[in-house]
């Protein structure tokens, strides 16, 4: 049937099918110019995370305000004249830019400790480094040992100082979400009007505009930043931190690599179909194909309205991977049947390629997109949908590889097959084969030993999502970072939640005198300003303790900072009470904001413990770190009570990346099952599925292995490289025991189909990896470690499945004799 | 923060300045007695142990601290025995003396004006008293009620809208529901003790 449809419709009309792909192109082509890239933070996160609603709302009670911090190390002493100037004067700078609210520096903190004064002297004057008149020395012993201050404002040495950027809250986008999210809620349990449904719609038309328009603000912010501070680099180090900026610096580093190395990886390309084809024609097929599938796949996701995120930006590569390997495999066979037979006529020549083609090109896709269906199983959208798009992406690939390549042909003469200098000089094909003949043994052990060794790897595999370890050491990003994050109190933020168990009031004393006075104290029982007794006090400084005894946790700051700065003013007596529902009633708001706001919920009867994780600590393994949390927490204080939940954006990351990891690591055996069906049914033989399986598992564990052996995290990042490898390794072994399967067929000699195999197949294999193992390899210069991470991986990947196919693929096949007599 | 805790301060110290009283003058009687108490926080020649006897003499006759630990402890007042009862009683008078007396130091020379009474019922008058600070002026209110001698008593003061009783009832009452009373008194002796 195929013959027919190349024979009636395609090969008579090339110049129609060209036009006609051409219009199709083109209608995807307007679309793809509506795709778009959601760049935000919050698509790496979990979509129906019950702890992500829960930072939302923590986020919105305690009225955080996102801030950036400034690091800065001046080339004179931290409380000169100069510097206090350079800081008086960078900080008037910034407070000028439209998205900052406020700025906190050694300026204008209030100093409590300088000196050290009775509570009642402090009253009427809190001294500031602003203001003027204070001790320096003493200002400096107060910044070194404050328990606001100490290793968060100033370092421990100091000669850093952190400069707080508070940026102004984005009210709209937590309006936004909360009624977006109670309609989303709504459908769920109920269908929505009309008029319901509109507004879900045209909000979450809002939401996603918004979103847009807000991270464009908060990039140029952090530009503006940049700029302000170059102007003051002459004056000593100046480093911006805060995750913010990591999630800003992370998707221009990306755009960037993309820019950069996609057009690099393109030159590479040129000149390696070149040193293979020595034909113009073959690198303008392959390039002409690979465009027009990156164009249609890009219109399709534009069309579906699928978003390229953090995570989905691999798709480009990853196509380019498998288009490649189709026009490739297109080629080399017809090449092949040209030089067989070189009286044929270019239409028997393009028929013969595409039929023999057809069936190994198309069930290979089908297995890669049974690999990428795996991505499918996650909950984190981008993830689902980058298994989208490329199960999409790699059909239309086959699609148009199989309707460009032969129309174009049918428009070309015929040409003269040269065998290339790579053939002459080194045939890395006829190794393997003759590697098979002399080595069989061998290869056997070594591949037994490679999977123990994988094996052994992989057991030592770890999912971690350290933002500093994405940036190379020399980067000033990686510096900055690794300042802020050591000297200045950590940079992931971890929220710890405390709920109070609700205190019952006890009724009225059953004494007639007595319930005199009974109703005048119910009236005020309830009143905020009653909330601070010491017992609780007492349990919060205990989990604050606690917190801060924790290695991997920089700057710990809750009520129980304020108790212990009150304690110290106070002569080392505790704050009773009394006076705290005196500072909760009378303490002027804008020091309430500071101090109180942030950390107490009295209505919700809660406080909040802030502190930030040391992301550069070596070893810190931070599902471990929030598990131990969890569990010491109600040994610190019993459940009876107070009961504790983790927050913040530690807690989401770290449940997105085990989700990632359940749905990647664990449904690979579901992956490799539906593989083993396929094979069954492509090859109709137990042992050849088999075969084919053992063949594909060993290169994709080898990179569980060597990542497990170098210590290289699965992060968001990563952790899509099993998909990715299933996706790329599928192919060649198909193709391979096709054609070994035709040999077999034609020769009934296992040697012989093996050498014929490697001798035609086994060139499109090997230079399918040849051009992909050098184009990726440029990868590993971007300054972006996740990138090199994704280039070395993909080498690696190409290079053992072809080392499988070429060696211990035929070797199986030559030992085990899976094809019978009848067959033959 | 500080200004609050300077006020509280003030508030405890002119409490001393009280004693059982009688209605009609009740209000010329504490007035001259602030004076009075003013005066000994100033004498720089008596020490604090000095200072601290003198005012508890003043101000123990006007403290209904009997009712006080009731009231603090509310329906859990009639779950104790005798004995608990006086022990707590007990207890809580030595924690409140001890919570003024440590801030009695902090005083320093604010003017302290009462302004008048006034009887919410028939058995109770709240008397507003006035602490003149450098930015602002803060409101204290001693309420007394009539015993069965018609003596009027403090039972309570309120500083700034914050009952100093409803504060304790709130603390005492978790306590109580988690642990037992001896943990309640173990834990009044041990701020007690960390105050002084």
């Amino acid at each position: 049937m195929l013959e027919k449809i190349y024979q009636s419709f395609i090969l008579p009309h090339p110049k129609k099918i060209l036009f006609f792909i051409f219009l199709a192109v083109c209608f995807l082509g307007f679309h793809a110019m509506k795709l778009e890239i959601d760049a935000s933070a919050d698509t790496l996160l979990l979509e129906h995370d019950k702890d992500l609603k829960f930072s939302r709302e923590i986020y919105k009670r305690y009225g955080t305000s996102d801030y950036l911090l400034l690091a800065y190390t001046p080339k004179h002493d931290l409380l000169s004249e100069q510097t206090l100037q350079t800081i008086a004067s960078l900080s008037e700078a910034l407070k000028k830019l439209p998205s900052v609210h406020s700025i906190n520096s050694i300026l204008n903190v209030p100093l409590l400790q300088s000196p050290p004064k009775n509570l009642a002297s402090l009253v009427d004057n809190v001294p500031t480094l602003e203001k003027g008149g204070v001790d320096k020395e003493l200002v400096k012993q107060e910044f070194l040992n404050s328990p606001l201050y100490a290793n968060a404002l100033v370092s421990s040495d100091f000669k850093t100082t952190a400069i707080l950027i508070y940026l102004e809250r984005d009210e709209k986008y937590f309006s936004l979400i909360q009624q977006k999210e109670e309609l989303e809620l709504k459908k769920k349990e109920q269908p929505l009007s009309e008029e319901e449904s509109e507004k879900l719609k045209s909000l979450q038309k809002e939401y996603k505009q918004h979103k847009e328009i807000q991270r464009q603000k908060e990039h140029e912010n952090i530009e503006n930043i940049r700029t302000v501070m170059a102007k003051y680099q002459d004056t000593g180090e100046l480093f911006l931190g805060g995750v913010n900026m990591i999630v800003d610096d992370i998707i221009t580093y990306i755009k960037g690599d993309l820019l950069i190395y996609g057009t690099t990886l393109l030159a590479i390309l040129i000149a390696v179909l070149w040193m293979i084809f020595r034909h113009l024609r073959w690198i303008l097929v392959t390039l002409g194909i690979c465009l027009l599938s990156v164009i249609s796949t890009s219109g399709l996701l534009g069309l579906f309205d699928w978003q390229v995120t953090v995570i989905s930006s691999n798709f480009i590569s990853l196509q380019l991977i498998i288009t490649i390997s189709i026009v490739v495999h297109l080629i080399v066979r017809y090449n092949e049947l040209h030089n067989e037979n070189s009286t044929a006529t270019q239409q028997e020549l393009v028929l013969q390629t595409v039929l023999s083609k057809a069936k190994p090109s198309f069930f290979a896709i089908i297995t890669t997109i049974a690999g990428f269906s795996s991505l499918m199983v996650s909950d984190i959208k981008p993830v689902i949908n980058l298994g989208w798009m490329m199960s999409t992406g790699i059909a239309i690939s086959l699609l148009l590889g199989f309707l460009v390549f032969p129309s174009v042909l049918m428009l070309l003469r015929k040409v003269e097959v040269h065998k290339t200098d790579l053939q002459h000089l080194f045939s890395m094909t006829k190794l393997c084969s003759n590697s098979v003949i002399r080595f069989g043994k061998p290869i056997l052990i070594i591949s037994l030993f490679v999977f123990i060794f994988s094996l052994w790897g992989a057991s030592k595999l770890i999912v971690e999502n350290s933002f500093i370890s994405y940036f190379k050491q020399s980067t000033p990003i990686y510096q900055g970072m690794k300042v802020i994050d050591q000297k200045l109190g950590g940079t992931t933020p971890l929220d710890v939640i405390m709920n109070f168990k609700t205190v019952e009031q006890t009724e009225d004393a059953n004494d007639g005198f007595l319930d005199s006075f009974s109703e005048e104290f119910s009236v005020n029982q309830d009143a905020p300003e009653y909330w601070f007794t010491l017992d609780k006090m007492h349990q919060i400084i205990k989990v604050h303790d606690y917190l801060e005894s924790i290695n991997a946790i920089g700057k710990v700051q809750s009520l129980a900072t304020t108790l212990k700065i009150g304690k110290s003013l106070n002569e080392g007596k505790e704050l009773e009470s009394i006076q705290l529902a005196l500072l909760y009633k009378k303490l002027p708001q804008e020091y309430k904001d500071i101090i109180l706001s942030p950390y107490v919920s009295i209505e919700n009867n809660q406080v909040r413990f802030t502190t930030r994780i040391i992301d550069s600590k070596e070893n810190l393994r931070r599902n471990e770190l929030l598990e131990k949390i969890k569990t010491d927490l109600p040994t610190v204080v019993s459940p009876q009570e107070a009961t504790f939940q983790l927050s913040s954006l530690m807690v989401l990351y770290n449940n997105m990346l085990q989700s990632l990891f359940k749905s990647q690591i664990l449904t690979i055996g579901i992956v490799v099952g539906i593989l083993f069906i396929m094979f069954l049914v492509l090859f109709r033989s137990l042992k050849v599925a088999l075969i084919a399986l053992i063949v594909n598992i060993i290169p994709i564990s080898i990179v569980f292995g060597v990542m497990g052996f170098l210590n290289i995290p699965l992060d968001i990042m990563t952790i899509t490289i099993a998909a990715i490898s299933i996706g790329i390794g599928v192919d060649d072994t198909i193709h391979y025991i096709h054609r070994f399967t035709d040999e077999y067929e034609k020769t009934n000699d296992y040697i012989q189909a093996m050498k014929n195999a490697h001798n035609s197949i086994g060139y499109a294999m090997y230079y399918t990896s040849l051009v992909i193992v050098l184009g990726f390899s440029i990868l590993v210069l971007s300054n972006f470690i996740p990138t090199i991470y994704f280039g070395l991986l993909t080498v690696l990947v190409m290079f053992m499945v072809l080392l499988a196919d070429l060696l211990l693929l035929p070797k199986l096949l030559v030992m085990l004799k899976p094809f019978d007599i009848k067959r033959a | 923060m500080k200004k609050t805790i300077k006020i509280v301060v003030i508030c405890c110290l002119f409490l001393t300045q009280a004693c059982a009283l009688k209605e009609d003058v009740l209000l010329d009687q504490m007035r001259s007695k602030i004076n009075n108490a003013t005066k000994l926080l100033q004498n720089k020649t008596m020490d604090e142990t000095q200072k601290e006897h003198a005012l508890f003499n003043l101000f123990d006759p006007v403290f209904d601290f009997e009712l006080m630990s009731k009231l603090s402890l509310g329906r859990q007042w009639m779950s104790l025995t005798n004995e608990q009862q006086e022990l707590y009683k007990k207890t809580f008078e030595d924690k409140l003396k001890a919570s003024y007396m440590d801030q009695l130091n902090l005083y320093t020379n604010q003017q302290v004006l009462v302004q008048g009474i006034t009887k919410t019922k028939s058995n109770r008058i709240e008397l507003l008293m006035h602490i003149k600070g450098t930015e602002d002026t803060y409101e204290v209110i001693y309420k007394f009620y009539k015993n069965k001698q018609n003596d009027w008593l403090i039972y309570d003061i309120n500083i700034l809208g914050v009952s100093m009783i409803q504060t304790y009832i709130n603390q005492f009452v978790g306590v109580l529901q988690k642990d037992s009373f001896e943990a309640l008194i173990q834990k009044l002796s041990e701020v007690k003790a960390i105050s002084k």
